[in-house]
């Protein structure tokens, strides 16, 4: 479908939502949470279809094309809200479309999605919504479920009084696409407006006498608008006006005044009257639809949030989550690694008659790419769960029962998924924390998930562990202190999120308030797209950036080269092998390519490179101040060389102690090597290097840096690069202060 | 005056008020959290917090702090 895929490209390209030249119709999808508006859209607009950002808050409404009645339309998915109050972000991207601010025209048609379980309250949002006087279209979805239960409402009633049409359809199946098609084609044909709310005397005239005094100082509202502002104390709205804050509040106030002479409390009216508004209104039309919640939830919920079974049950469906992300990714990952390699290797020989070159594709470029598909499996796997246990509807009930235990440093229930996956990987977990959402939770669970301890610190554990703990204290010892080092970010990050949240940013917390809606079977077709979203959003946007770091990180790793230090790398492995077994003995082991002391040779060039590129000068330019946490420059070095993700340690090392890159955590020459280092000068020269409080600073160092590129990345896209900046600049300080506090204490002690 | 979060488990009360002004009083209303609704308190997190309700034939979870926000008058006997 060429057509089609070139009009996919056009919006790529094209600004959030700006009307691209064609002139394509805006059609916007409007909902509750939990009312199957994803999957409505996800029928309309197939996989045509990308995550629009909008700038500065982190709030993502997917935007799609449909091909209808012979014309493209654009599609957009707003975030699903219970009204128009534009108090979290999710609702302030919603009033910016509806109001046409949201850096793009004001839609031409929307759609609102309503659960046809319970249309009472899904109307309040209608109700809000037709006060914009915009072309609506309202769509009775989960129709089977409502019939089935006998509490559908009368869609001709409500057409009738509502003056728009009503469509009842089954998203999940399919059914009532057709029509909604069609009717979206009628409506821009000939647009119908809801019938609106009609204000009683005093809330009518608080309206219109703020517009017009608004209107006086400059600037220009519709009534709907106004009553927004006289309604929601911290409208979006209201921040755009440019009237004087302290006017404006003075004007909201004698409007508020003016409702409660009426005998109304403001702040409870607009809920008031809209219901009652509903309620008279749909007296006929939903006279059988009382919504009621079925017995059958309630004796799942009876199970599933039981203070001791629905704990176990949570604590199992977590195992199995963290057991997958953690075990099933592992036999994916593996292959994609052997396949890095083995391109590497395969692209490296090609290119073997230009050095240079044959080590920026295969080191740098080969392995970036590489590092970056090879989270692909965990962001599936996780991406999966996490669609399956929202569908389901279980998300909410985990959320609930986990809420006592995070709600006391600032974040909320919904924060566990993302926190717990990113003990396998941080980066589906700051993903996943897009669930959130309240602003100031889902902003802290990012900042927070690269404390947990994920798979990558693993082999740094393991090699140090195994080579310097386990030999001294026993395997006992040693379980216990791989264990506790799973814990040390999650201690060091939680004073520190109560301290960001409760000092820091003192913006009021959401209440947390989470409907526990109908259990249900997951949709396949969603869950699907779920995963294929996830996997997609982070190549394209992480992808990118954690490619240009590996880049980087390659030419600082293998520049400048000047073929002077082979030579003299060279000179000094000849005359040191020639004085051990003869000058003709050694010529003859180097003839041979494939001898060990040609091996150890080629280790040895590889080696004295690595001491001599920018990064091997700049670790051991700064390696005094590490020397503060016992590390000497090549300890330094292999800290640096990892920043852009952890695990390369392994292989730097491996240069570092002149055994080749081809090592990794269970090497016994590599833990022998580590063992044999000795201080070459200095107060401590001749001891060893690592000693059990230098162990213990690298672990610790490890355990609370951010050293993965691909980390950083996804945190700028999903919260910003000046909070990424800030938190890979915090948490680097917090490692180095760490491991100098380990390092001087564990010293002191063993002295 | 008694609020939501001193009813207890399975019992119903009727909405008198939702106290304070702004966001938070905002969405409970958007909820349908309103004088004169009947309000029963169905699960009880395992460590105590939040508390899920029963209003208009929906489930909804809120935390005892803002559960104290709503003012209601405890119903006895049969509950409609």
């Amino acid at each position: 479908m060429p057509a089609a895929e070139s009009a996919a490209t056009t919006t790529q390209s094209a600004a959030p939502g700006g009307r691209d030249p064609a002139g394509w119709p805006l059609i916007a999808l409007l909902g509750n949470p939990n009312t199957g508006k994803s999957t409505i859209f996800n029928r309309l607009t197939g996989l045509r279809q990308r995550i629009a950002n909008y700038p500065g808050i982190t709030v993502e409404a997917r935007q799609g094309l449909m091909v209808n009645c012979g014309r493209t339309m654009q599609v957009l998915d707003l975030p699903g809200t219970y009204s128009l109050s534009a108090t979290s972000p999710d609702e302030r991207v919603v009033i910016d479309v509806l109001t046409g601010h949201g850096g793009q025209p004001k839609p031409d048609l929307v759609v609102c999605i309503l659960d046809a379980t319970n249309v009472r309250r899904n109307l309040f949002l209608a109700s809000q919504l037709a006060e914009f006087e915009m072309p609506v279209i309202l769509v009775l979805n989960q129709w089977d479920v409502a019939v089935r239960r006998g509490i559908a409402p009368d869609p001709r009633a409500l057409e009738h009084a509502l003056g728009v049409p009503v469509l009842t359809t089954v998203g999940t199946k399919g059914h009532g696409l057709a029509e909604l098609r069609q009717a979206i084609c009628d409506s821009l044909a000939k647009p119908r407006r809801m019938r609106r709310i009609e204000w009683q005397q005093a809330t009518l005239e608080a309206g219109e006498t703020l517009r017009a005094a608004i209107r006086d100082a400059g600037g220009d509202v519709t009534l709907a608008e106004a009553h927004r502002i006289i309604f929601d104390s911290r409208s979006a709205i209201r921040e755009r006006l440019p009237v004087d804050k302290d006017r404006l509040g003075e004007l909201v106030q004698e409007a508020r005044a003016k409702i409660r002479r009426s005998g109304l409390n403001p702040a409870a009216a607009e809920a008031i009257l809209h219901y009652a508004h509903i309620d008279g209104l749909l007296a006929d039309a939903i006279r059988g639809s009382r919504a009621m919640i079925r017995g059958g939830d309630e004796s799942i919920d009876a199970l599933l949030v039981h203070r001791v079974w629905g704990s176990l049950i949570f604590v199992a469906v977590m195992w199995v989550v963290f057991q997958s992300v953690y075990a099933w990714a592992a036999p994916f990952m593996d292959l994609i690694d052997a396949g890095t390699s083995w391109l590497q290797e395969t692209v490296g020989g090609a290119l073997a008659g230009t050095p240079v070159f044959a080590s920026l594709v295969s080191d740098g470029i080969i392995a970036g790419a590489g590092g970056v598909v090879i989270f692909l499996p965990q962001i599936f796997i996780l991406f999966l769960f996490i669609a399956l246990l929202e569908d389901s509807g279980y998300m909410s009930r985990a959320a609930f029962l986990m809420d006592k235990l995070f709600g006391w440093c600032g974040l909320n229930g919904k924060s566990f998924v993302p926190l717990l996956s990113s003990y396998a990987c941080a980066i589906p977990g700051v993903m996943a924390a897009r669930a959130l959402e309240d602003p100031k939770a889902r902003l802290t669970t990012v900042l927070m998930a690269p404390f947990m301890s994920c798979s990558a610190r693993l082999p740094v554990y393991v090699l140090l562990i195994g080579a310097f703990i386990e030999p001294v204290y026993g395997t006992f010892v040693a379980g216990w202190v791989l264990f506790g080092m799973h814990f040390v970010g999650l201690a060091v990050a939680l004073p520190l999120v109560w301290f960001l949240n409760r000092v820091v940013l003192r913006t009021p917390q959401l209440p947390f308030l989470l409907e526990m809606s109908s259990y249900k079977i997951p949709d396949m077709r969603n869950v699907v797209l779920k995963m294929w979203e996830g996997g997609r959003e982070f190549l394209l946007r992480a992808g990118t950036v954690i490619l240009a770091f590996s880049v980087i990180i390659w030419a600082l790793l293998y520049f400048p080269r000047d073929p002077s230090v082979a030579t003299r790398a060279e000179e000094a492995f000849v005359a040191a092998r020639s004085s051990e077994v003869g000058a003709a003995q050694a010529a003859a082991e180097l003839a041979d390519p494939a001898s060990d002391s040609s091996v150890a040779l080629a280790h040895a060039i590889d080696g004295a490179y690595l001491e001599q590129s920018f990064l091997g000068r700049f670790g051991k330019f700064v390696q005094p101040v590490f020397a503060l946490a016992g590390f000497d420059w090549k300890i330094t070095v292999g800290v640096l060389s990892s920043f852009p993700a952890r695990e390369v340690i392994i292989a730097t090392l491996g240069i570092i102690y002149n055994l080749g890159d081809d090592v990794d955590e269970q090497s016994e020459g590599l833990r022998g090597a580590m063992a044999a280092q000795t201080w070459p000068d200095g107060p401590r020269a001749g001891q060893p290097v690592f000693t059990v409080p230098v162990v213990l600073a690298v672990m610790v160092f490890f355990a609370l840096c951010m050293q993965c590129g691909a980390t950083l990345a996804v945190i700028g896209r999903q919260i910003g690069w000046s909070w990424a900046v800030g938190s890979f600049i915090g948490m680097s300080a917090l490692a180095w202060s760490g491991a100098v506090l380990v390092f001087q204490i564990g010293s002191f002690l063993a002295r | 005056m008694r609020t939501l979060d001193q009813i207890g488990k399975g019992q119903a009360a009727r909405i008198v008020d939702v106290r304070g002004e702004g966001d938070n009083v905002g969405r409970l209303h958007a909820l349908g959290f309103l004088p004169g609704k009947i309000v029963r308190h169905r699960n009880t997190a395992p460590l105590g917090d939040p508390v899920a309700y029963e209003i208009d034939g929906q489930k909804i979870s809120m935390r005892r702090a803002d559960a104290a926000q709503v003012e209601v008058e405890q119903m006895r006997g049969a509950v409609p």
